[in-house]
């Protein structure tokens, strides 16, 4: 039985690492939005197999919710938001794909040689996927800081907190603590999600960018 | 049944938060502010009490637990807090108030300080390394609606700064917390303890080293940038001079020293693991470029708020760098420095709040001669000015010197020369800007000093006199409770 839960973290990290990769090439917010989603997909249903596995309630609510928030409500409303904000649909970027797509793999690349060499104990099953999930947090925070928009920014902060939903169920198959801390993050997320949406920062949205903030540097 | 006041301490904001939703009038919004802040102020000395006779104090099956660590903490949210709240209600509470506030905004401003406060008493009373992350969570959505709450442009741009950088940051702190997690349950196994503090104390000496030090990477980049430490630092000066002024102190005096509490906790567990010395690496470097790069940008300033934001950054630097020395001494200093720079900063900015209304301007180059134009306002920012610097016999100047003595006298004299050429420069930048704005004739007319304004005056007076004080002599409860907190970092 443990293999089954083994395996399907093994084909969940790849998918959600390409789709990291994936989101550093997209040029249009919607696909942007729509790989998350899948993202968030593989994600779910993989902690739904961890918890079919160890028979876990919680960890079972834990899969449902990130389905159901992180896969479609979340980018339900970021694709409204890009709707009815009449925000430009094209991502902007300070970095061009091109370098977007090779700092991704320097990103993988680093992750492995540095915490590659940090393997947690044996008793872990899944420990080897540590690397990966420090490559998913920081191609998302390398998605957040050379995007413009604020709600690309919201993008690259859903795709670090991917990074560690996929530690935590890898390291510690979601017991413990981290089924409320993953719901917190997600909360955090959807707090400032609904902000966006509710003040409608329509003007903000296309100026939030760093440009724009250099009114305040200094 | 002794009464639980570690309870009552979350429960008062909470309760606050509730009532003012149901004030009908800008009084009644104004009585529950002074009454919770009182309340406040009461529980907390009574739980200081019950600690300093009792010893630590735990809660809820170890969820909650006070020792003399959080009991600094504590004080200073508790202090900062109730000068925040008094001046809160003449700067926009009263009617007539010279930021007056339509009841509805009042409200919510009310709700969201009191929110504030109760989440920042979360992060103190914490025992679980979890709650303590979602306590500073909270914090950070708490203060970045209270950041943007004269909604122009600029402060939705600072709220939006802040809000994206510091969730970033706690992001990049999940990640460590599930790290030390990781190795917690190596040594212990799954149990439903692994990330409480005092598990992870004890059990110190078996953590993993290696892993240990990936996790600290993260915390370090995670919980520095909410506390301001240089290069993570951009959110702060924007953040604290959008923000209203009792809000600029509520961050300045209290929220920074809960991300830098949260650092040390973690600093003492890792203390536990025999030759392991990231911690104070990591302090150094990240202490010494606080220091340098503030003490620069002190010069470069125009902004009366913006001045203070950075000299935060700045002792935020002096207290990682004592972090860094360590030792009894290193670590009292620190500890130390934490109490003063709160009291300090949070007395500048309530005066600085003052001086900008009889100014009628925050730009430096526009506010001089105020000794003249605003005595009284002038007088009180001499004072706190020549308290900020580093002046005896201040307090700060007494934790300043404990920290430099263990730099010189601990091995890391090279680290301490630096400190010290870093604080002679900010000293200079401070006392420059200081003069410019003290001395000469005025520029300009100023408004007439402020009519009587007594809650304001109350809170100020709180937080300076705490500021002066404690330079003068340290009072016996409070020694005992830095030293308690000494050697609960130190073992």
């Amino acid at each position: 039985m443990i293999v089954l839960a083994v395996q399907a973290l093994d084909i969940s990290a790849a998918i959600v690492l390409v789709t990291a990769w994936i989101s550093l090439i997209h040029r249009r917010i919607e696909a942007l939005v729509d790989t998350y989603a899948i993202q968030s997909g593989a994600l779910g249903i993989t902690a739904g197999l961890v918890a079919y596995q160890y028979q876990a309630p919680d960890i079972y609510v834990l899969a449902g919710l990130t389905i159901v928030v992180n896969a479609i409500v979340l980018p339900w409303l970021l694709r409204r938001v890009v709707r009815n904000l009449g925000v430009s649909r094209m991502v902007n970027m300070y970095a061009s794909v091109r370098a977007s797509a090779l700092a991704g793999l320097a990103i993988l690349l680093v992750s492995v040689w540095v915490v590659g060499g940090i393997t947690p104990f044996a008793e872990v099953p899944s420990a080897g996927l540590l690397p990966i999930s420090v490559a998913v947090l920081l191609i998302g925070f390398f998605l957040l800081i050379t995007r413009r928009k604020a709600i690309t920014q919201v993008v690259g902060l859903l795709v670090m907190n991917n990074g560690i939903f996929l530690a935590g169920i890898a390291l510690t198959y979601g017991l413990g603590l981290f089924v409320e801390l993953g719901l917190a993050a997600n909360l955090l997320v959807l707090a400032i999600v609904a902000r966006i949406f509710l003040e409608r920062m329509k003007e903000s949205f296309d100026h939030v960018d760093a440009d724009a903030l250099r009114a305040l540097e200094g | 049944m002794p009464i639980p006041w570690i309870l009552l301490v979350l429960i008062v904001p909470l309760a606050g938060a509730g009532a003012v939703a149901f004030a009908r009038t800008r009084d009644q919004a104004n009585a529950v502010a002074i009454a919770v802040a009182l309340a406040l102020g009461l529980v907390v000395a009574f739980l200081l009490q019950a600690l300093l006779t009792l010893g630590a104090l735990s809660s809820y099956g170890g969820l909650l637990y006070v020792d003399d660590l959080s009991g600094l903490l504590l004080l200073i949210v508790a202090v900062v807090g109730l000068a925040s709240l008094l001046y809160s209600v003449d700067y926009l509470g009263r009617s007539g108030s010279p930021h007056e506030a339509p009841l509805p905004r009042l409200r919510r401003y009310y709700q969201l300080v009191f929110l504030f406060l109760f989440t920042m008493y979360l992060v103190a009373e914490a025992n679980n390394l979890g709650v303590l992350w979602i306590g500073l969570e909270g914090t950070t959505l708490a203060s970045a609606l209270l950041v943007g709450y004269y909604q122009t442009r600029r402060a939705q741009e600072a709220s939006w700064k802040y809000l994206i950088l510091c969730s970033v940051g706690l992001v990049f702190a999940l990640f460590g917390t599930l790290l030390l997690y990781v190795a917690s349950v190596h040594v212990l196994g799954a149990g439903n303890s692994e990330l409480n503090w005092t598990t992870l104390v004890s059990s110190g000496s078996q953590l993993d080293p290696g892993l240990v030090r990936l996790a600290l990477v993260f915390l370090f980049v995670g919980y520095g940038t909410k506390a301001g430490l240089a290069p993570l630092h951009t959110w702060l000066p924007d953040a604290h001079s959008e923000a209203p002024t009792p809000v600029s102190a509520l961050l300045s005096g209290a929220l920074l020293n809960c991300a830098m509490y949260a650092l040390i906790r973690i600093y003492a567990i890792t203390l536990r693991i025999p030759g392991f010395l990231w911690t104070q690496r990591f302090f150094l470097i990240f202490g010494l470029l606080s220091v340098f790069l503030a003490a620069l940008f002190l010069f470069v300033q125009r902004d009366l708020k913006r001045l203070l934001a950075y000299s935060s950054v700045e002792n935020m630097g002096i207290i990682a760098l004592g972090l860094a020395f360590g030792g009894a001494i290193g670590l009292f200093g620190a500890l130390y420095h934490l109490l003063n720079h709160a009291a300090t900063k949070t007395a500048l900015f309530l005066v600085s709040g003052n001086l900008a209304l009889a100014a009628r301007t925050k730009d430096l180059q526009e506010i001089q001669g105020a000794l003249v134009a605003a005595p009284g306002t002038g007088a009180l920012l001499l004072l706190g000015g020549l308290a900020l610097a580093g002046v005896p016999p201040f307090s700060m100047f007494s934790s300043e010197l404990l920290i430099l003595s263990a730099g010189f006298s601990q091995g890391n004299g090279v680290a301490a020369g630096l400190m010290l050429i870093a604080l002679v420069l900010a000293f200079g930048a401070l006392s420059w800007h200081l003069t410019r704005m003290l001395l000469g004739p005025p520029g300009h007319p100023y408004a007439p000093e402020t009519r009587a304004v007594v809650c304001a005056s109350l809170g100020l007076g709180v937080v300076l006199a705490v500021a002066l004080a404690l330079g003068l002599l340290l009072p016996d409860p409070l020694s005992q409770l830095l030293h308690g907190a000494v050697q609960v970092v130190n073992g």
